[in-house]
Order: structure tokens, then sequence, then C-alpha cells
């Protein structure tokens, strides 16, 4: 291993605008995507990086732009410390053939219309790799390489099965000898057993050529299964990057803790928790401020200054969001004001005033918080709620209790572990400066998941 | 299992040693495994059991295997597999027989001759046609069908069975390098339309636009009259109208075509887009322009017929069938049927020949249809 990483990607960001057609091209109407939202990433040498996350998250627009198939809004893709958006044409073209692509679906990423032989041979013929006399033998040696026989060259693509199409795919890509295969979901287009013999496949392919893979997928065990090194994505940015172990360990974001407790697990004594995110995954035209986790992080930082726990903080917050949603007049943020409607059975039983008590049930909030200044605060804001001042009552939550997450966007910084120096999290729970604020024991998982890795 | 406490540990339980090679043989046969014999001969059967029951004997096979054999459906290329669906309609085969045979009439109706230099050089020594076209009076004029002119003379006591077998010439290769030179313009242009779309696309579909808003006959009618009447004029007028239909066709296909991942997966390559577009694009795109050329060969023949009639095609007193209609027309009012009948009789039985074969061409290039017709 050298020290040059093989590609180098530096505050990578890829902007898609929804305004289409000259009007609102010139009238500026149109909003941005932002698909990929300033993504630093190094891949080595031999190294296997699994990059996980939610549907929509950039995952895919990530592996385009490391491939080329799409141009960067900003930042840069290097490949051993070479830009190839500084080089020309032809220098590009080249560059271009040490990272290559793999596909999901095998059965729609090989034109149906050409034999194994041409398809294989295109790349062979386009960058010239091989001088055209050798390049039957080459196709041959590619298809065995691959786990098929050359007499499959003159075959069509609809006449192999899933697993075969993809190692015909793979074969594509390997012919170029490229050091960086981008794998776009390889196997989750393929059934369990043909899954394991193509990831087998592509296990043995590194150990052969010195293959470098950037594996995309949302199937964790898939990716805990083969990289390396995960970095988890969310909504653009990575927020959480380290060794499956460290990952498995514990101590990870809490977003990486939600999705490690959604694989399934076959032990019928298993009674891990299962952490639920709720809502869906806000728009990329519109990103929460802060952190963009902090809409349905379970974990928040408290607001400072006072002593309270993560739910409450949780609660806290997705009120004033709907508060903010029901200033802003959005038709569909009726949650408060609803619970400002309290059954008339609740009416007779609680001491406090009905509406207000109705709100912190329907948030999790305990009817007194633990710190009493901030009771204070909160029951002064649902008492002006109640009253009908929604605008009042969302500026007091919002001056009493403003968390770190929602201000500040965390940096995805180095975490300082034993023998770890690669493990990096884009959290303010991380972070020595809010450390203080958090109460001991909130973030202890089970220490057992080194046994766990093979 | 000892621990039979609840707990939070995972991967207790998990498959160890995962045998690739007993699961290849066990589970997937199609799957290849070099190393085992017996795995590569199961799959070499199952491949041959699934993708060529057409090439089997027909003997051991039921009538199944025999009609796959006739209609070569199968693993082929989608070519050959659109000749075998071709073959077994047989209304396209019977226009295909027509179009050949008023072909095979056209060439043999006259020698061929070219000469250069002083020599002349015979390319082809038959002479169907028993008279030459354009001779004066080798029978009386306006003389109905007889033995020694079947379909009569015309108005100048030329043989009408000669100038319709030689007319052939005139209407088939005209049709045939009409929409071929419309298919050179068309092809290209709306392959690079859609492709690579942008102002690139603008500009040429504004331009496919604009000239379609022109009735078809109108615009080959004004052509035609600022080029003047003849042979390659027409052919012009007729291509100038004629390759829009296929640059829009071909324009919404590849659009179609380059959203698909073996396009995509050929731009990671590095591949030129000429090369994608020439290998990758044009190939899967170009199915319904082909048929909407082979049925366009019926109507460039009726348009050009129709310019004919309108006396802008070829020069007065030509043997094409256009024009003999329009010079028909005058003997047609003193009652001689035969005039205006057999040319007329020519340009419909080629038209709907062409239409027979375009409608098999479209049903065989769409591969939906296979199971149907597998299944008869």
């Amino acid at each position: 291993m050298t020290d040059a990483p093989l590609v180098r990607v530096e505050g990578l960001e890829k902007r898609y605008t929804t305004s289409d057609g000259l009007l609102e091209r010139l009238l500026g109407t149109g909003q941005t995507v932002r698909a990929v939202d300033g993504v630093d990433l190094e891949i080595r040498e031999g190294e296997t990086v699994g990059l996980v996350g939610e549907s929509g998250c950039g995952k895919t627009t990530l592996a385009r732009l490391l491939v080329g198939l799409d141009e960067p809004s900003a930042g840069t893709v290097a490949h051993r410390g070479i830009d190839p958006s500084e080089r020309s044409r032809r220098e590009r073209r080249r560059l271009r053939t040490t990272v290559q692509y793999v596909f999901q679906n095998p059965s729609t990423s090989l034109n149906p219309r050409l034999p194994v032989a041409d398809l294989v041979g295109e790349p062979l013929a386009v960058h010239d790799v091989v001088p055209p006399g050798r390049r039957d033998e080459r196709i041959g040696e590619l298809l065995e390489t691959v786990g098929l026989e050359a007499s499959h060259a003159n075959r069509y693509p609809h006449e192999f099965s899933g697993g075969q199409r993809q190692r015909i795919a793979i074969a594509r890509a390997l012919a170029v000898e490229p050091e960086l295969l981008v794998l776009d979901e390889p196997v989750s287009a393929l059934d369990a057993s043909v899954q394991a013999r193509v990831l087998n496949l592509l296990a043995d392919l590194q150990a052969e050529f010195d293959l470098s893979y950037l594996v995309v997928s949302h199937d964790l065990s898939v990716v805990e299964h083969v990289a390396d090194r995960i970095a988890v994505m969310y909504l653009g940015r990575i927020v959480d990057c380290g060794t499956p172990a460290q990952l498995f360990d514990g101590g990870a974001h809490p977003y990486t803790e939600a999705l490690l407790s959604a694989i399934p697990e076959p032990d019928p004594l298993w009674e891990g928790e299962r952490i639920v995110l709720e809502g869906d995954v806000p728009s990329a035209i519109d990103p929460p401020s802060g952190c963009r986790f902090h809409t349905r992080c379970q974990k928040l930082i408290p607001p400072a200054g006072y002593d309270l726990d993560s739910d409450t903080t949780r609660g806290l917050v997705a009120l004033r969001a709907d508060l903010e949603d029901l200033a802003a007049g959005e038709a569909s943020a009726g949650g408060p004001l609803e619970a400002l409607r309290p059954s008339s059975a609740e009416r007779e039983t609680s001491g406090e005033p009905a509406e207000t008590a109705s709100v912190r049930r329907t948030y999790d909030l305990p009817s007194t918080l633990s710190d009493p200044d901030a009771e204070a605060e909160l029951s002064g804001a649902l008492e002006a709620l109640a009253a009908g001042a929604v605008e009042e009552a969302r500026s007091r939550l919002e001056a009493a209790f403003e968390t770190p997450c929602e201000s500040r966007r965390p940096e995805l910084r180095p975490v300082n572990e034993a023998g770890s120096a690669r493990r990096r999290i884009a959290c303010h729970r991380f972070d020595d400066r809010f450390e203080r604020r958090l109460e001991a024991g909130d973030d202890n998982r089970a220490p057992d998941s080194n046994e766990r890795r093979r | 299992m000892t621990d039979r406490e609840p707990t939070t540990r995972r991967g207790r339980i998990r498959i160890e040693g995962f045998d690739e090679h007993a699961t290849a043989t066990n589970t997937d046969h199609v799957q290849s495994n070099r190393s085992d014999l017996d795995a590569v001969s199961d799959r070499r059967d199952e491949l041959d059991r699934r993708t060529t029951v057409d090439r089997l004997p027909t003997g051991g096979r039921s009538t199944r295997g025999g009609r796959n054999l006739d209609s070569g459906v199968g693993n082929k290329t989608g070519l050959e597999a659109s000749w075998g669906r071709f073959r077994s309609n047989r209304t396209a085969l019977f226009g295909l027989a027509i179009v050949a045979a008023l072909s095979v009439l056209a060439l043999f109706a006259r020698p061929l001759e070219f000469s250069a230099m002083g020599y002349t050089l015979t390319v082809q020594p038959f002479s169907l046609a028993p008279y030459d076209p354009s001779e004066l009076y080798v029978g009386p004029s306006n003389a109905g069908p007889s033995l020694a002119h079947p379909f009569g003379t015309d108005w100048a006591g030329r043989d009408l069975f000669s100038r319709v077998l030689v007319g052939g010439r005139y209407s088939l290769s005209i049709g045939a390098l009409a929409v071929t030179l419309a298919l050179c313009i068309g092809i290209p242009l709306g392959a690079i339309a859609g492709y690579f779309g942008g102002w690139i696309d603008e500009t040429i579909m504004r331009l496919v636009d604009t000239l379609y808003a022109f009735p078809f006959l109108v615009l080959a009618i004004a052509i035609v009259a600022i080029l003047g009447p003849g042979y390659w004029n027409l052919i012009v007028a007729l291509v100038v109208t004629g390759w829009l239909t296929y640059a829009r066709l071909l324009r919404g296909e590849v659009l179609s075509i380059v959203e698909t991942d073996y396009v995509e997966a050929s731009k990671a390559l590095g591949t030129p887009h000429r090369t994608i577009i020439g290998r990758h694009v044009v190939p899967n795109a170009i199915g319904p322009v082909i048929v909407q050329a082979t049925l366009n060969v019926g109507s460039v023949v009726l348009a050009a017929a129709a310019l004919g009639f309108l006396g802008l095609g070829l020069e007065a007193g030509t043997a094409e069938w256009g024009t003999m209609l329009a010079r028909g027309r005058s003997s047609l009012l003193q009652g001689h049927w035969h005039v205006t009948v057999f040319p007329g009789m020519a340009i419909f039985l080629f038209v709907l020949a062409i239409n027979l074969v375009g409608d098999g061409v479209t049903d065989a290039l769409d591969p939906r249809r296979e199971t149907g017709r597998r299944d008869r």
C-alpha cells in the first residue's frame, strides 16, 4: 500500500435543478436538489469500501460521479492525485479505464442484441487494450476469469442466468484492467445463493488482480461481509465511516445504529433493540439545518443550560417543528392543534389544564420536566399555544430549547478510539465540546459485536 | 445450543463454509463451474434443452419441435428470430412473392445495356417485353387487349404490356431509392437528435416540425415545381418529404434507449459517442423505423404516381405507371378502359404487396408476438 490513495474525493457536490423549460430558467423559479453535498472519501489500493444508506441518500449519484458518468457541480475526484477534469479529453478517456462500473441489474446493463464476444470485446476495442488479432483469445480468458467458459462467447445475454449475466458484466469491466470497480448494488438483483457466489467471485478477483472496490448497497449484511471500511450516507453527506467492527461495536452515529438495528437476525432468542426511525427522509431540496439527521434522531443533544434526556429533547424538537409548519400555514401540520382537543374523559382525570397535558402526551413529554427551568419555559409555551398564539409558542420554544444538532453542521471528524485513526463520525455527540452534556450510559450497546465479525 | 436465555447478541446463528461446488450442482445447473465436470455437462444439457429445441432432429420430437423448426424461433439473433416469424406469416410471404415477381419482371423486361466510349456492355440480355415501350405504332392506336397486345395499345399505338413491364423499373426503383435515401438522412439525424438532446435536438426537431407543417404532396409538388420534372428531381422531392417520419420516429425510440443501463454501461467504459450510437442505440431503436420504411415504399410509389398523374413526375411519354395513367385520362373519356386499368392494376398490386410485407415486418420485429405464434 502506498500513501497516495487510489481515489480521493474532496468536497464533492452534485446539484440537480428541477427547473426545466425556458420560462422557469429565466425566472429562476427552479429548486435545487443537492443529491451529493460535500463528500470526502478516500479509497486505497486493494481496499473494499462499502457505501450504505437509505434510498435517495445519494449513494448512486456519488458512484456515478466517481466513474465520470456525471460531472460534479463542485469538488474533485482525483485518481492517484490526478484530477481528470484538468486533463485533455484523450487523457480523460485513458484515466477512465482505471475506474469501472458494474450495474445493479445485469439483464438491463447488457445490450440484448450483441453476443457476449462483442460485449466483452467492446472495451478491448475502444481502449485498444489488446491488438485485434489477440482479442478473441483475451475475451475467452476474461470469461474464464469470471467463471464462465470461452465457448460462451458467441451466445447472447438472454441465454444466461442472472448470476452469469452479472459475471459477464464483471468481465466487461475487467477488460480494461481497472484498479477500482464501482459496484452499484452488485447482487441486489440476484437470488441469495447466486449472491453468495458472485460475492465470492469478487473476493477472488480482488485477491488475484489487487482490485479496489466501492460497493454501493442498502444491504448491510452484504456490505459488512465484503467491506474493509463502511461509509454511511444520509441526505447527500457521509455521516459515519469506519471498519465494520468499529461500526458494530457501538458508539456509532445514531443513524448508523438505527440502520444496524434493522438487520434481520435469524436467532429466535435474539431480543436486540430495534430502533425505528420516524418519518421519511427529508427532502433534499430543503434539507434540515445543522445536522441533517436531527429531525429523526433518537439521541439529540439537550439544549444548553438544561438537564434533559434525549427523549424529551426529541419531543420538544418535534413539537417545535410541527408548530413551525403550522405557522407557515401548511395544511398537513394539524398535530398540535388536534392534540389541543382532548377527549372528555381526559378532561376529568387530569389535574392540570387538559389541553396542555394532551399535547405533552402526543409528544412523549413527561407531565413535569425534570429540570424546573425547562418546565417553566415549556408550560409557558404550551399555555400560549392553548390560548391560540401559535407564533408566540413557537418563538418561546425556539428561544429556550435550541439544540446544537439543529444549529450547527457537524463535521466528519476523526473519533479517537484506540487503534482506529480512520474512524470518522459526523455527529455532535462525538465532539468534545458537547460531550459533557450527554448523560452517562446513554449509548452503551452490548459490546459483543467483535465476535460477530467472521 | 446450551444458552436458552434471550440475548441481545447478534450472530449466534450463521452458515459456515458455504460450499459453492455443492450448491452449483444441486441448485443451479445453469450456473457454470469449471472445476466440476458433472456440473458442466449437466449445465450443457440444461442449456441445450432450454434454448435449442428448434435445432433438434425433427424425428425424435413431437410436432411442437417440428413447428419450432419451421418458425425458427429460439435463441438465435434477433434478426434470425424475426425472419423465422416473418416466414411463418403467409400473407407477408405472398406480398413478398408479388414484390419479387414484379421486380423480376421489371428487371428482365428489356435488356440492360451500358454504353461507354463506344463499347456496349450488356448486363442483362433477356427481353420479356415483346416491344420497345417507346416505339410508336407497333399496332393500331387505342386497340383493346388481343393476343398480339395482351394489354392493348395506347393512343400512339405503343404496346401497353411492354410499357407496364418496363414502367415497373421506374416505379420500383423510385420507391426503393427514395425510401433508402430518406432513411440515410432520417436515421442519422433522428439518432443524433435523440442521443445528444439539448439545442441539437431542438434544431433538428424544429426543422422537422417546420417541414411537417406542409402537406406531404403539396411540399413534393413545390419542390418538383422548383427543380423541374425528371427522375432524380422526383426522388429528391420524395426524399425531402420522406425523411421527416423516420427522424421523428427514431428520435422517440432513441430517447428511451438512451436511458437504458447498457448505454450507460458503454459510457462508463469510455466508448465514444459514435460507437455507442452505432452499436447500441440505433440497432435497438431501428425496429419501428424499418416497419415504417417498408410501409412507406408503397406510399412513395403512390406519391410518384400521383405526381406523374399531375404531370409533375417524369416527362410525358415516359413509361412510368403514374404518367401512363395521366396520359390515359383522355383515352378513358373516349371509352378505352384498358389504357388506364392495366397501369392502375400494377400500382394497386405493388402497393398492396408492399403493405402486406410491411405488416409482416411489423409482426416479425415485435418479439411479443413470438409466444403467440409458437403456441398456435
